[in-house]
């Protein structure tokens, strides 16, 4: 009995332990000024409502004594183009949405105001669709089970695939959840990110929607 | 005049103060000279200006000085600002 008990809880680690230790992102320090790629998520913060990523707490520190110096400001610039799968097996690249009102949301199954803005950007979704916009979800996940079963719960239609290191260095993706909206020509409108955001991403959204 | 010297030295310290996190962590109970509290935790500081400092943006700061604590417990060390200071060692 006592045996079974130990193989039972030794199986449960092993289940367990890869969704504890598989939390990877891009570094906000490492990542724009080296390129770097995924890497074990070490510290995180908080600011203005964002998680930051960091493979050190050295890094982390760094970030917290000037985070001015690690935001982006792009607006107005041709989106970088991605090419990508959709977790139901379709192609899907920005070009092709071209015409379209884009929102790319970076997100992450261990990003907690990533998961709650689920179901809010799939909202968006629904009340602009017919008027050519479209939400298009892209994960640093490589545990398409948690996707599939994140995106179920929160009843998501629009698309979402997971992206590369490459994709998330090219939109400079720092911090989850970061929300980067492109208009129909194809060309960054405004990043986004945290609760205070929400009324200027609609206005946002509208307005780019309006062109 | 004599001590004009002395006032633009402390002026000045302040100043190095307020911009160096590192030397705004009171580490003995001497050295406290203000203090702030933020999420059930009170933060000790070496000056009022640092104290103002974090103040400004007591969410950021209290994640720093958290993380500093961290990396001085971690390494043994007591961690020292990346520029130089004007504050004698």
């Amino acid at each position: 009995m006592r045996l079974k008990t130990v193989a039972l809880a030794a199986l449960l680690l092993l289940v367990a332990l890869p969704l504890v230790a598989d939390e990877k992102a891009v570094c906000a320090v490492c990542g724009p000024r080296e390129g770097a790629g995924f890497e074990p998520v070490k510290a995180k913060a908080t600011y203005k409502g964002k998680e930051y990523f960091f493979c050190s707490l050295e890094c982390k520190v760094e970030f917290l004594k000037n985070p001015a110096a690690f935001l982006i400001t792009d607006a107005g610039k041709a989106a970088p183009p991605f090419s990508v799968t959709t977790i139901d097996g379709k192609p899907l690249t920005l070009e092709s949405l071209r015409g379209k009102v884009v929102l790319a949301d970076f997100w992450a199954t261990f990003c907690p105001p990533c998961m709650k803005a689920l179901p809010e950007l799939q909202a968006l979704q629904q009340k602009y669709a017919a008027k050519g916009f479209t939400v298009v979800g892209l994960t640093v996940e490589d545990r398409p089970a948690l996707v599939k079963k994140a995106i179920t719960n929160a009843k998501v239609t629009y698309p979402v695939a997971a992206a590369d290191a490459d994709t998330w260095n090219r939109y400079k993706v720092n911090a989850l959840p970061s929300l980067v909206l492109i208009g129909r020509d194809g060309k960054i409108v405004r990043r986004f990110g945290g609760e205070a955001d929400k009324k200027n991403l609609i206005d946002a959204i509208e307005a780019a929607l309006a062109q | 005049m004599k001590l004009l010297p002395l006032f633009v030295f402390a002026v000045s310290t302040v100043v190095a103060a307020a911009q160096e996190p590192e030397l705004c962590i009171a580490r003995t109970p001497q050295q406290r000279v203000a203090s702030a509290e933020f999420g059930g935790k009170t933060y000790h500081f070496t000056s009022e200006a640092c104290r103002q400092e974090f103040s400004s943006d007591p969410e950021r700061y209290a994640q720093l000085y958290d993380a500093l604590e961290e990396l001085e417990a971690v390494s043994g060390k007591v961690a020292a600002p990346a520029q130089p200071s004007l504050v004698p060692s």
